[in-house]
């Protein structure tokens, strides 16, 4: 069969909070640190302008451009009117060696053209901005750190969880799985405090209650049809065998009282094996196990024997001594007989009925006539070979359907004058 | 020999009654348990045949209340139900046999009277009719003190006309008797011939006279010879 991967919920959960939460740091971080761009960016301006004020001023008031050169105003130079000004102003992020404290830091420098009585000044202006983006980068520095910790958490979290808050449900589940029809005596209830698992339990006691009172009912029922039944029909048998052998009975009379018989017979036969049908359907057969075919088979072929030698016919097997299937030892000794019955009511002496059992298939062949109806409704109630009256056509049936509800697989088919049986567990 | 029939249906009673009537048993019947606990608690009976389906109770109680009072009485549980669940709590509790509805009346005589050798002739296990003795304890036929050489079959349906001298058996009873189950669809009886035909033989070859009778090809009766 194939299994579908699955996962327990709370993994499943943790995940998706786990993604979902990566996405919200990421997109925190990003916020943030665009923020702090804009934040360092009108910081910066700010500063920058409030230089590029100060430099107006001083060049207006006639100071030297030189004498303006300082920490933060790199370069004043005169520059001619001619030159681009669409390139101005120039702002660019640098890296400065700095040698007293021996690294690299970064600079943002602003370059913009100042007029001054008529004379066009170029002025380099320089802020150190390494903090800034120290600071910025901090934020990634802290929420991915904080992110880690958080997944630990979690994880541990939900390793705990998955065996604190779901223990209770554990037990539902095993108890669910334990609980064999009819038996529902046997559950024990489970404690828990998790509104859903209680609400779940109690369906799920509810549901037994009611397959159980259904079951005990069909039962009930079954076993009452038996016995109203067969008694009848055993006072009728009896009767009739009292009358067969009666001296004052006339030849005609005893014909009439033969089919009396013969029919009560019929019709007591069909009962317990409509019944048995039912019994199947309403799984009342659950002593399964892990059955060894080769001695069942062994076993029943030993009892038949002798009625296939009157039809003579004999029975080859071929068992592989490991082939074993899942199954209540009564259904499969049902299955069997039925599948024996047949091959002896329906072979021919053109060649044995053949036994086979490999690892895991079971073939019965017999040899025979083709079918008189559809490969379809061989395993259908009431379907029979048109020269057979006696048999009741439940036979298969009643194989197909304990193959159905034991989870065998089972398969016809007709090759070189052989009907052919195969059984999969 | 003392057997308690407890069954509720009144033909069946009679039948079984009239079944048993030639095997030199006294047979008493009630038709619902609490009388049949009351026979039980007062007589002692040898063997005790029960149904099930009883209108006032489950067989069962009766079944465990032998056992209790009385372990040695042999018990025969009846039952229409097939359902495998009563047969083992039957078994369980401590009965010796069932047999499921509809029986054979020549079924219900041979386990009745197999339950009562089991259960009370403990030393004698010589059935004899005519000059043919059956050993049960060793399985062995003899006729005139020689050893009858008999397959598991022909031994068994001797067996069972021996439990049910000089009564019609029908080919079907026969057939079920011998095969069980495996017969319940069969499709001719015929074969039943083929058998009785070899035991016939085996019988006559050693001295025993014409013992099978055959009726109307409908079945067959074991007689004196």
């Amino acid at each position: 069969m194939n299994k579908k991967q699955t996962f327990n919920l709370l993994s499943r959960v943790t995940l998706f909070y786990l993604i979902f939460t990566f996405v919200v740091f990421y997109f925190n971080a990003k916020f943030l640190t665009r923020e702090a761009d804009e934040f360092i960016d009108s910081d910066l301006n700010r500063r920058f302008g409030w230089l590029e004020s100060r430099v107006q001023y001083h060049l207006d008031k006639g100071t030297p451009a030189d004498s303006l050169v300082g920490n933060s105003i790199k370069k004043v130079e005169k520059v001619s009117k001619r030159c681009k000004k669409t390139e101005y102003p120039i702002v660019e992020d640098v890296t400065i060696y700095h040698s007293d404290i021996e690294r690299n830091l970064i600079h943002r420098r602003k370059i913009i053209l100042i007029e001054s009585k008529g004379q066009l000044y170029r002025v380099e202006m320089d802020k150190e901005v390494q903090n800034y983006y120290y600071f910025r980068d901090d934020i990634f520095d802290y929420l991915i750190p904080s992110f880690v910790v958080l997944i630990i958490i979690t994880v541990a979290f939900n390793v705990l969880l998955q065996g604190y808050f779901l223990r209770p449900f554990r037990r539902i589940l095993e108890q669910m799985q334990l609980f064999k029809v009819g038996k529902s005596e046997d559950i024990q209830e489970v404690e828990t405090m998790t509104k859903e698992f209680v609400e779940m339990q109690n369906l799920f006691l509810k549901m037994v209650k009611r397959i159980d009172a259904d079951y005990n009912h069909l039962k009930e029922y079954t076993e009452d049809v038996a016995h109203e039944l067969q008694t009848p029909l055993s006072i009728i048998r009896n009767k009739a065998e009292g009358l067969l052998f009666s001296e004052k009975l006339e030849e005609q009379d005893a014909k009439v009282v033969k089919t009396i018989y013969d029919e009560a017979n019929h019709l007591s036969r069909l009962g317990t094996t409509l019944n048995l049908i039912t019994k199947i359907d309403n799984r009342e057969f659950t002593d399964i196990k892990e059955l060894k075919t080769a001695p069942e088979i062994d076993k029943q072929t030993e009892a038949v024997e002798e009625l296939a030698q009157l039809k003579s016919l004999t029975i080859e097997k071929e068992l592989h001594q490991e082939h074993s299937l899942n199954i209540d030892p009564y259904l499969f000794d049902i299955v069997l007989k039925n599948l024996l019955k047949n091959a002896i009511r329906y072979g021919t002496s053109e060649g044995p009925i053949k036994i086979k059992t490999t690892e895991n298939t079971l073939e019965m062949s017999n040899y025979g006539k083709p079918l008189s109806f559809g490969k379809d409704q061989l395993f259908k109630r009431f379907v029979k070979g048109a020269d057979n009256d006696q048999s009741l056509g439940l036979g298969l049936a009643l194989v197909a359907k304990i193959c159905a509800v034991s989870k065998l697989e089972i398969d016809y088919k007709y090759e070189r004058h052989q009907h052919i049986f195969i059984l999969k567990g | 020999m003392k057997l308690l029939l407890i069954e509720d249906n009144p033909h069946l009673t009679e039948d079984i009654l009239k079944g048993l009537s030639d095997q030199a048993m006294t047979v008493e019947t009630v038709g619902l348990v609490a009388d049949a606990k009351d026979k039980i608690s007062v007589y002692e009976y040898d063997i005790i045949v029960v149904d099930l389906g009883l209108p006032d109770g489950n067989g069962l109680e009766i079944v465990k209340y032998i056992k209790e009072i009385n372990p040695n009485t042999g018990v025969l549980i009846v039952t229409a139900r097939n359902s495998i669940d009563d047969k083992v709590t039957g078994l369980d509790l401590g009965a010796d046999d069932y047999i499921t509805k509809p029986f054979h009346m020549a079924e219900l005589i041979a386990r009745v009277r197999s339950l009562f050798r089991r259960k009370k002739l403990k030393g004698s296990t010589v059935l004899e009719h005519g000059v043919i003795k059956i050993d049960i304890t060793s399985s062995t036929v003899k006729i005139n003190d020689l050893v009858l050489e008999l397959t598991k079959k022909e031994y068994d349906l001797l067996l069972y006309f021996f439990y049910n001298k000089n009564k019609m058996l029908t080919k079907e009873s026969i057939a079920e008797h011998l095969w069980g189950d495996h017969i319940d669809q069969a499709d001719n009886f015929d074969f039943i011939y083929t058998h009785i035909k070899n035991l016939r033989k085996k019988l006559q070859k050693e001295g025993a006279g014409e013992y099978i009778k055959s009726v109307y090809g409908m079945g067959y009766k074991f007689v004196e010879a």
